[in-house]
């Protein structure tokens, strides 16, 4: 089973929250969390790669979005060494807020990694630079 | 004309310009309308009525009445009026004319609502240069010419101008205007050029040639986003914006008419 390190650059909580979808959630440290409609952090998800060359296609599952997301945009990157998607998806919670997701999604250590950082959209400009800075930092290992 | 209707799960109203702009007229207490027509029409789509609105009617006539922000935006040559104010955000999107609608939404969904609106999502990331001072006017009758889906080319400078003659998708402002605590702005304005090649953010200083930038998609998300200021920057004394400042009725960017008339 692979595994992952990622510095929390003091800005997010060393134990993640583990999510019911399976991903380990690195919340912000306690004085850095504000009201709102969402869980603001970085989470990480390691999945079995899929056998079909459909469900490898990073790209294809990264442009996948729901009925309440848009695709403000993507590109092709890097995280932990290897090739990645780089999405941003706005997302409407529920008739409650608006939430921006930032995801890398990569295969390494023989999973499948989603890397999602996240926050409301009111927040989301003071809280990105240093999600990002976090998530760059990712290392994963089989 | 299409019979007005109404959702009362949703509290969008589709109506004819005419009503909705005097409805419109009537509830920001701009002026005098013809009511009893407004109301025929609410009656008719099961609205309810001015003075007693639908629910969901009612939630979409708050900001309107009693509106913080007024918001102007401009796409594909009209300007449309929307208010904000008591939570909610009410927008009169202007379609055919005789199937206008009148949509209110949570003010948080502003933004999300807006990059739909505007079909705001991935561009080409192809170099481009940092700005380009180009003359108002030229920007102008080039924007305009493309909206009526006629050349423009040889009216900018190069790369731009083959941006908006070969790969022109629209054009769009938002205006943003509120009664501003002291010392504090009152006022956004965000206009830009979307194309094939991505979207151009335009500024117009008050003197001397508009400047066009290249914009990605996520600091326009991101611009679109200040069109709520912060708390700090309204003056929460002020029991509304000033009538005066208030959006009404909408209408053909004079610009854009005048260019393709001529």
């Amino acid at each position: 089973m692979a595994v992952y390190r990622l510095d929390p650059l003091g800005i997010l909580e060393t134990e993640p929250v583990v999510l019911d979808d399976g991903s380990a959630l690195h919340e912000l440290v306690e004085p850095l969390r504000a009201p709102g409609a969402s869980r603001a952090g970085l989470s990480v998800l390691a999945e079995p790669v899929p056998e079909d060359e459909e469900g490898r296609d990073l790209t294809a599952a990264a442009l996948a979005i729901g009925p309440d997301e848009l695709l403000i945009d993507w590109e092709a990157a890097e995280l932990a060494g290897e090739p990645a998607v780089r999405t941003l998806v706005l997302v409407q919670l529920g008739g409650v807020a608006t939430v921006v997701l930032e995801q890398w999604r990569l295969l390494a250590a023989g999973e499948r990694w989603i890397v999602t950082a996240t926050a409301d959209l009111a927040l989301w400009p003071r809280l990105a630079p240093g999600l990002r800075a976090a998530a760059a930092t990712l290392e994963v290992e089989a | 004309m299409s019979t007005p209707a109404f959702d009362p799960g949703t509290g969008l109203l589709t109506a004819p310009r005419d009503t909705i702009g005097t409805l419109a007229t009537l509830v920001t207490g701009a002026g005098e309308g013809d009511a009893a027509a407004v109301d025929e029409a609410l009656a008719a789509a099961g609205a309810g009525s001015l003075a007693d609105p639908h629910p969901k009617l009612a939630e979409a006539l708050l900001p309107m009445g009693t509106p913080l922000i007024g918001i102007r935006l401009g796409k594909t040559g009209y300007v449309m009026p929307g208010w904000v104010g008591q939570g909610r955000f009410t927008l009169h999107v202007y379609r055919h004319g005789d199937d206008d609608q009148l949509v209110t939404m949570p003010a948080e969904h502003i933004v999300h609502f807006l990059l739909w609106l505007l079909d705001i999502g991935p561009r080409p990331r192809g170099p481009r240069p940092a700005e380009t001072r180009v003359e108002g006017a030229a920007l102008d009758r080039a924007v305009a010419l493309r909206l009526g889906d006629r050349p423009s080319e040889g009216l900018l400078p190069e790369p731009l101008d083959d941006a908006v003659a070969h790969g022109f998708r629209d054009w769009w402002l938002a205006n943003a205007r509120w009664t501003p605590a002291p010392d504090a702005p009152g006022e956004i304005m965000l206009e830009a050029i979307d194309t094939d090649a991505g979207l151009w953010s335009v500024e117009r200083p008050e003197e001397g040639p508009a400047i066009v930038r290249p914009v990605t998609p996520l600091a326009t998300m991101l611009a679109l986003g200040d069109l709520l200021p912060d708390n700090n920057l309204i003056d929460r004394g002020a029991p509304r914006l000033a009538l005066e400042s208030t959006p009404v009725l909408g209408g053909p960017a004079r610009w854009v008419a005048d260019v393709l008339s001529g």
